[in-house]
């Protein structure tokens, strides 16, 4: 009797403690999507908990023609961050892994250096160099960078020394296949997965990018996501609840999103940190 | 393999993509930022070449610099050991039971980690606000104290409010990281464990802990370089006129961060040579203190 209350309540307690951690996790997002369906005033009266009635007239107020032009500005970018930077990775992950030449070595130290360096180092030069190229203000900066990405290029290249046997490799090469086709047609089934989360990882980052963005971009039509969130605050500083749909309506798609890819992604993670 | 052939082209087909934008986008920025440390530039006019007078300026007269230091460690100190704490016990409470469950918990703590930095920020101004703010609404409501907490109007209070919001993005991911590490753990160790009459705690110190440890190197490291970073919710937070009329960096620019300090000059002064100065400051504050938590790694490493 004694143990069984000792087992049931070290259970309650876990569970207590489980559900702790999910309500405070999850709260902030519940407050958010609540208040974003009360009147301004009504908000300042008290706590809300349950739904109001005011959600369509707030979504009115906040969907126009440039929040969803940040929202095409913010796929694009990131959708051409995702692809440019898994191939690039996958190019020089296989070009590392399948091959022996003169720098590899030095090389491939040289790209585990520059993955500890922070990326404010050479901002400003950068930004500079933008702006000599006539890419400010343009949406180039923000993802033509992400080739260039030591992170992915490091994972893809341990990934494909594992996932992508030597004997396949050769058995085509003595059918006649070339190295490119080795590579695009032979090597990327085999590495599907790790594509996959790079490619989430590369979307994500590039997603929630703010600092660039702000440096680089003037035009209100050309601004992502954060860059419109964040100028919200402004455009509606009288309309708390509006501001605040605003920013649901801007952020939870985007978790949805992930939400539904988490497998993948929380297995790309966890990857990487076994391997680091 | 191909280890037959004379020269082979193909390597350098295959890595120039990353070679050309590492060039482009890395190394001459790099290189060209460590050149206008050495200037008073604003970016348009002529570089004057001033020798080390921006960063002994930066070391010796300037205490934002110095105070942007401690504020980002006093921020570290107080986030990344909580962090730490609440990600292992939800790990090994996922890892070792409520199996059914799982999953539903691992998706929603890991939700803050992929929320946009900048919803975060404005998200928690809303909660923590003085007047409306939900935070204060619901310990007044609870009883626990009568009047709100000014969280934005006193130095140490703007801290633990910061600290507090990214235990909340942290922790979720920190377990992630660490049920990765624990699943690699035979469940043998733990039955025989259970046999020898262990409890939950004592697996948990001696057998879990040990176990993990390159995992947890691996996380506190990335911590230590991620919060020396920190940057886009300090930011939102603090930046003036955002919760409410305040100075840069929040009051008595108590979260006035590294990242923040570097920005402010680089961008919103345009002191780009002082700017460039900074940058080159915490990359070697990042690099010393990275050097040291690998260092202490190696030596647990020859005990163990």
């Amino acid at each position: 009797m004694h143990d069984m209350i000792k087992k049931y309540g070290k259970k309650v307690i876990t569970y207590a403690f489980m559900i702790l951690v999910a309500v405070v996790t999850i709260l902030p997002f519940y407050t958010m999507i609540i208040m974003g369906t009360y009147r301004s005033a009504d908000l300042l009266k008290g706590l809300k908990l349950l739904p109001g009635d005011y959600f369509i007239e707030n979504f009115k107020t906040v969907i126009n023609a440039s929040y969803i032009r940040s929202y095409l500005n913010s796929i694009v970018v990131s959708a051409l961050s995702a692809f440019l930077g898994v191939m690039s990775c996958a190019m020089a992950g296989f070009g590392f892994s399948k091959y022996n030449f003169k720098w590899k070595k030095p090389l491939f130290n040289m790209v585990l250096l520059l993955m500890m360096i922070p990326a404010q180092l050479g901002l400003i030069a950068f930004i500079w160099e933008m702006r000599m190229l006539n890419w400010n203000n343009t949406l180039l900066p923000l993802f033509l960078p992400w080739i260039a990405n030591g992170f992915g290029v490091f994972w893809m290249s341990q990934y494909i020394n594992d996932a992508v046997p030597d004997e396949v490799l050769d058995s085509a090469r003595i059918d006649g296949c070339g190295d490119l086709r080795m590579f695009f047609s032979v090597s990327l089934a085999f590495i599907r997965p790790a594509l996959m989360s790079i490619g989430l990882l590369i979307f994500l980052w590039s997603w929630n990018n703010y600092m660039l963005p702000t440096l680089v971009l003037n035009d209100v039509n050309l601004y992502t996501v954060p860059l419109y969130i964040a100028s919200l605050r402004d455009v509606h500083r009288v309309d708390y609840a509006a501001q605040i749909l605003g920013l649901t309506l801007g952020t939870m798609p985007l978790i949805m999103f992930f939400i539904f890819f988490s497998k993948s992604l929380i297995s790309g993670l966890s990857d990487a940190a076994l391997k680091g | 393999m191909f280890r037959k052939s004379k020269i082979n082209i193909y390597p350098a087909v295959f890595l120039s993509p990353y070679i050309i934008g590492v060039l482009a986008f890395s190394i001459l920025p790099i290189l060209f930022t460590l050149v206008i440390s050495f200037t008073k530039w604003n970016g348009f006019g002529e570089m004057e070449f001033v020798d080390f007078q921006n960063y002994f300026r930066l070391f010796s007269q300037d205490t934002r610099f110095v105070k942007s230091l401690y504020n980002t460690l006093l921020i570290m100190v107080l986030s990344i050991p909580l962090t730490l704490v609440i990600g292992l016990l939800v790990a090994y409470i996922l890892n070792r039971s409520l199996v059914g469950l799982k999953r539903f918990f691992q998706v929603s703590i890991f939700a803050p980690y992929i929320t946009t930095p900048i919803a975060i920020g404005i998200m928690f101004a809303l909660l923590f606000d003085g007047r409306y703010g939900f935070i204060n609404q619901l310990i007044i409501h609870l009883g626990i104290i009568e009047k709100g907490i000014n969280w934005f109007g006193e130095p140490n209070f703007a801290r633990i409010a910061l600290a507090i919001v990214l235990i909340w993005k942290y922790s979720g991911y920190t377990a992630i990281l660490l049920m990765a590490g624990m699943s690699m753990i035979s469940d043998d160790i733990y039955e025989a464990a259970k046999i020898d009459g262990a409890n939950n705690l004592k697996i948990l110190v001696k057998i879990t802990l040990p176990l993990l440890k390159n995992i947890m190197v691996f996380v506190i490291i990335t911590s230590i370089i991620g919060g020396l970073q920190l940057f886009e919710e300090p930011f939102i937070l603090f930046k003036s006129g955002f919760s409410g009329n305040m100075q840069y960096g929040g009051p008595d620019a108590a979260c006035l961060t590294m990242s923040m300090f570097f920005y402010d000059e680089a961008f919103t002064n345009m002191h780009l040579g002082y700017g460039a100065a900074v940058a080159y400051a915490m990359f070697a504050v990042i690099a010393i203190l990275t050097f040291f938590s690998m260092k202490v790694r190696g030596k647990g490493k020859k005990n163990a």
